[in-house]
């Protein structure tokens, strides 16, 4: 029988690996060129039911510090409000939108999904670069025109903004937004320093309109696709962290587990979708690093769960309680490496504290996801835009 | 937790438990008759099996756990699962990345 203890090591494995790819690549990060250019921007805003928060977003857009701007609404088919805010926002901030000179678009379409009303609005537009913003999140004011000046040479096809998570005084939502500051600063920061960033987030990423044809349509995850596709196509993606942005995360573990199931089951149908493609050689390493290391390793993790009734069953109890000991000063002693990163960039002294609650939320919540997304794929039934619930910001 | 919630997908997770426990039982009762028994194995193997009973991967992933026992058993040793339960996971992982290529038949851009 594999012992406990081997799994263990084997997880080791696995995140050292893992941990010393990436810090390597975080110190050789150096991306100090930027451009001051102000070309035209089309920034697209897809909302589905978004009736609750969306004039903090179109709000936080209309204030940016960036002068030369279009703003695109697209509508999904909603069934709220969400459609009469909009309407309402563009007459009362009328005088501030001739002033700035913002073209201001609303568009409608039946609900399709969060790609096609991308793919629906890009045919609005009028700038070389396009900026999508998440209906729920709202931006720094500074954000475009930082993340704009990312786009230093013809080859960078893509910026990925930094998203912030709003916690709002909650404890998952606080545990959430250090998970998005270790996903910001120890993963996108280091694939940026060769310019692979695997996925622009849906809540603030920049798009060269010349590198992205089409939103990718068909899988659950339509930004880590998209953004695939045009790595593929031999341009490079660029993390800029001064671009900051905020979203709303779910704030109860129902919302949560959904949303998580439904990012791996995006991530499993894009890691399908692209699997086979042509990629440059930079591209491919990462790819297979965070196939084998970021993605999938965590399934390894759950074959433990599996093997732990077996050990109960067989009232191996010494066994069990060693097992127990080890996995929390493991689990202590790597993220205590990767919270101290995180705290390094993010100036969040406190996160480290944060440890051993962390450890619970990712061994639990995110396990049990991952374990869902692959029942759920061999099961078959796409899920929908689904949505969470909002709250006020 | 709030008092109206669920926990998602749990009848779809119990579901599969019970398929892994059912398959682990079958498995090892059959392979425990056989030179080539371990129980880890027949574990690993219910675990990804429980996924699908499809025709295409059950062949695949036997035909594949048959050929490691045997080196498990030969050259590997104890210390070697460790290295075989790596090889099952990425094997899990590749069929599962086939399978839905063919299932969704995605899109490609002109």
């Amino acid at each position: 029988m594999i012992t406990l203890f081997q799994l263990i090591i084997f997880w080791i494995l696995f995140d050292f690996i893992y941990i010393a790819y990436r810090v390597s690549l975080l110190i050789i990060h150096k991306r100090k060129l930027r451009f001051h250019k102000h070309p035209l921007i089309s920034v697209l805003i897809p909302a589905y039911n978004e009736a609750i928060c969306i004039e903090k977003t179109l709000t936080s857009c209309i204030n940016q510090t960036y002068p030369n701007l279009e703003i695109i609404v697209i509508n999904d088919g909603s069934t709220d409000e969400t459609l009469e805010v909009i309407n309402s926002f563009k007459k009362k901030h009328k005088n501030n939108l001739d002033h700035r000179n913002i073209d201001f678009k609303i568009i409608n379409q039946k609900n399709q999904g969060k790609a096609k009303a991308l793919n629906y609005g890009k045919k609005y537009t009028n700038g070389d670069f396009l900026i999508t913003i998440d209906a729920d999140s709202y931006l720094n004011s500074h954000a475009i025109e930082k993340i704009i000046s990312y786009f230093s040479s013809e080859d960078i096809g893509a910026v990925a903004g930094n998203v912030v998570a709003v916690s709002k005084h909650s404890l998952l939502g606080y545990l959430q937004k250090i998970e998005y500051e270790l996903g910001i600063h120890f993963i996108r920061n280091s694939q940026s320093s060769l310019g692979n960033v695997i996925v622009t987030p849906g809540a603030l990423s920049a798009y060269r309109k010349n590198a992205i044809k089409k939103f990718e349509e068909g899988t659950l995850t339509e930004d880590f696709d998209s953004s695939i596709r045009i790595l593929e196509k031999g341009y490079k993606i660029v993390m800029a962290p001064d671009a900051v942005c905020y979203t709303q995360v779910p704030l109860n573990i129902s919302d949560l587990i959904k949303q998580r199931v439904r990012w791996q089951q995006g991530g499993l149908e894009v890691f399908s979708k692209h699997y086979f493609h042509q990629k440059t050689f930079s591209v491919s390493l990462e790819w297979t690093f965070l196939f084998l290391f970021g993605f999938y390793a965590l399934f390894s993790k759950i074959l433990a769960l599996f093997v732990i009734p077996l050990f109960l069953i067989s009232s191996d109890y010494s066994s069990l309680s060693f097992f127990i000991i080890s996995f929390l000063v493991y689990s202590l002693f790597i993220y205590g490496i990767l919270f101290s990163i995180v705290a390094h960039y993010s100036h969040d002294k406190k996160a480290i504290l944060a440890v051993p609650l962390f450890i619970i939320y990712y061994h639990t919540i995110v396990l049990y996801s991952v374990l869902v997304a692959q029942i759920l794929a061999f099961k078959g039934g796409n899920q929908s835009w689904e949505k969470i619930k909002r709250y006020h910001t | 937790m709030g008092k109206n919630q669920k926990i998602p997908y749990l009848t779809e997770v119990l579901f599969y438990l019970g398929k892994v426990i059912i398959l682990f039982l079958i498995l090892n009762y059959l392979i425990a008759q056989t030179p080539l028994y371990n129980q880890s194995l027949i574990l690993i193997l219910s675990i990804f099996l429980a996924f699908s009973y499809n025709p295409f991967y059950l062949v695949l992933i036997v035909s594949s756990y048959l050929i490691s026992f045997r080196i498990a058993i030969i050259n590997i040793g104890e210390f070697g699962l460790l290295f075989l339960y790596l090889f099952t996971v990425l094997l899990n992982t590749l069929f599962m990345i086939i399978y839905l290529k063919i299932k969704y038949k995605f899109k490609e851009e002109e």
